[in-house]
């Protein structure tokens, strides 16, 4: 699971346009194909992504090239189905670089700032606030250029001292892309869980009882935060590396390092809602940290169904046409909010 | 009977394709306005009652995203200005409104999508160039080169794949 939800659904953009362009599907094909499409507006747009591509591939044609030259070039190739130099599925590159774009314009339009920092710095260590609202999201540049990212509902504490940085998430979640200073520890408080910052970029999301620590590349250090490590007799301290995550509940680490799916952990970052074959009363949650009309499930049989999809953190409109369109399920907006019932 | 419905296809996707490139210039240059399309596109599609009976699904995406991206002009052409929609020479304005814009980068786009092809191996390339340069069936491909239609399939996401992920290394 090392691609991002976005990658796989493009491969799956390319395999349905393939079978297209081959004849007519048949009926069970051709609802199959439906039914992908109606699966989040991510997959149109991939579809239409790819589709334009083919026609540029057309619009590329060069005409010294003829059929008889492309077959004989082959020929002189063995059979073998060899993935081309340079072809990586994991393709952590431009990812990478994708993932930072947000960052590197939040530097450009908060550059203006650092001065205000800056002085603020001098006065150090004064506890700063970063507080996002419901549906709120904010990126700032701290005072050693560090970039914190925060999602809906968060608040955060920093405290920068001469001899180390301390963050405290008071709730909610955030990102942080660390520059790295051995003297000056970048140190995280998040719950029952302190993650200190071996020169990196990573995500801390403290639930009611839980607290998840993504690394989306470099390393960090997790160990039960103080108050934690007070009440537990064993120490404990965890290095997660890039694309791994760890649970922490009540001071203890409770799963990981393992893999996951870093797209899907951070999609929120491109303010985006993702879930693979979650049940829909975790993803109904999701879309209740953004949206000021909760989604309200009724029927209790319906929490535990399987959804797939890729969607906009404030396009609730979308989300509530695919609760519609399946099957034995209705969806009524009242003034309390989505009331979600099996038919 | 396959034959006419793929011929169908194919005129479909011929005529909507200047539609989608303007589609699609957008998301090379304002991916959000892209991905709003998109939802748009999507909320449409769901909105339709036995989507699923529809016999060709993908002719009628390629139809409400065409028509979406020439309502989403005209509706950009209204902030503007005031202007009569029925007026004959601003429908031609219209039609080449957009185009001026996305022929550069369709051209940047296109010259790079060469360099790519290069890099394909030969057996890909070859698959790729006889379908979408010489319009070869499958089956004809897989004669010619003495490979299964399933391998031909194969390479085909295999090549559209490679040059997806390394032309969205230059947007």
């Amino acid at each position: 699971m090392n691609e991002s939800v976005r990658m796989i659904i493009a491969r799956q953009a390319e395999e349905w346009f393939v079978a297209n362009r081959e004849e007519a599907l048949d009926a069970r094909k051709s609802a199959a194909f439906s039914r992908w499409l109606k699966s989040s507006p991510l997959h149109v747009e991939e579809y239409l992504a790819i589709t334009q591509l083919a026609g540029e591939l057309q619009a590329a044609r060069d005409p010294n090239m003829t059929a008889e030259d492309a077959i004989e070039q082959a020929r002189h190739e063995n059979s073998v189905l060899a993935a081309p130099a340079g072809f990586s599925m994991s393709g952590s590159e431009p990812r990478r670089r994708a993932q930072w774009f947000p960052f590197a314009a939040a530097i450009v339009i908060l550059a203006g700032l650092s001065i205000t920092y800056w002085k603020w710095e001098i006065r150090a260590p004064i506890a700063q606030h970063y507080v996002t609202t419901h549906g709120q999201q904010s990126t700032y540049r701290l005072p050693d250029n560090s970039i914190l990212r925060l999602n809906t509902d968060t608040e955060i504490v920093v405290r920068y001292r001469v001899n180390e940085r301390l963050v405290e998430i008071t709730r909610g979640q955030a990102m942080f892309g660390v520059v790295h200073d051995s003297k000056r520890p970048f140190r995280v408080t998040a719950g029952s869980a302190e993650v200190r910052d071996l020169g990196t970029e990573f995500e801390v999301y403290r639930q009611t009882d839980v607290t998840r620590v993504t690394v989306v590349d470099g390393q960090v250090s997790v160990t039960p935060s103080k108050d934690a490590a007070g009440t537990h007799a064993s120490a404990w301290n965890a290095h997660v590396s890039t694309g791994e995550q760890v649970q922490i509940v009540a001071g203890v680490l409770t799963s990981g390092p393992e893999p996951i799916d870093v797209g899907r952990s951070t999609a929120w970052l491109r303010r985006q809602i993702a879930f693979e074959q979650q049940p829909l009363s975790e993803v109904a949650t999701e879309f209740n940290r953004y949206s000021p009309t909760p989604i309200n499930i009724k029927t209790a049989a319906l929490r535990g169904l399987k959804v797939s999809g890729v969607f906009a953190a404030d396009d609730m409109e979308s989300f509530i046409a695919f609760l519609r369109s399946l099957d034995g399920v209705s969806v009524e907006l009242t003034p309390a909010g989505i009331d979600v019932r099996a038919l | 009977m396959p034959e006419d419905k793929r011929a169908l296809v194919e005129r479909l996707f011929a005529q909507h394709s200047g539609a989608l490139r303007v589609f699609f210039h957008r998301r090379a240059g304002l991916r959000a306005d892209a991905s709003a399309l998109s939802q748009e596109v999507y909320l449409r599609l769901l909105h339709v009652n036995h989507i699923d009976s529809i016999k060709n699904p993908e002719a009628y995406l390629f139809t409400v995203a065409s028509n979406l991206a020439k309502e989403q002009k005209v509706l950009e052409w209204r902030r503007g200005i005031a202007v009569d929609l029925n007026d004959p020479t601003v429908q031609e304005q219209l039609g080449s409104l957009d185009e001026t814009g996305s022929k550069i980068d369709h051209e940047h786009r296109v010259a790079r999508l060469r360099e790519v092809l290069g890099q394909l191996s030969p057996k890909c390339r070859a698959v790729v160039v006889l379908q979408y340069w010489h319009g070869m069936s499958y089956e004809d491909i897989a004669s010619r080169l003495g490979i299964s239609t399933h391998m031909v399939k194969k390479y085909l996401v295999q090549g559209l794949g490679l040059c997806r992920r390394r032309m969205a290394r230059m947007e």
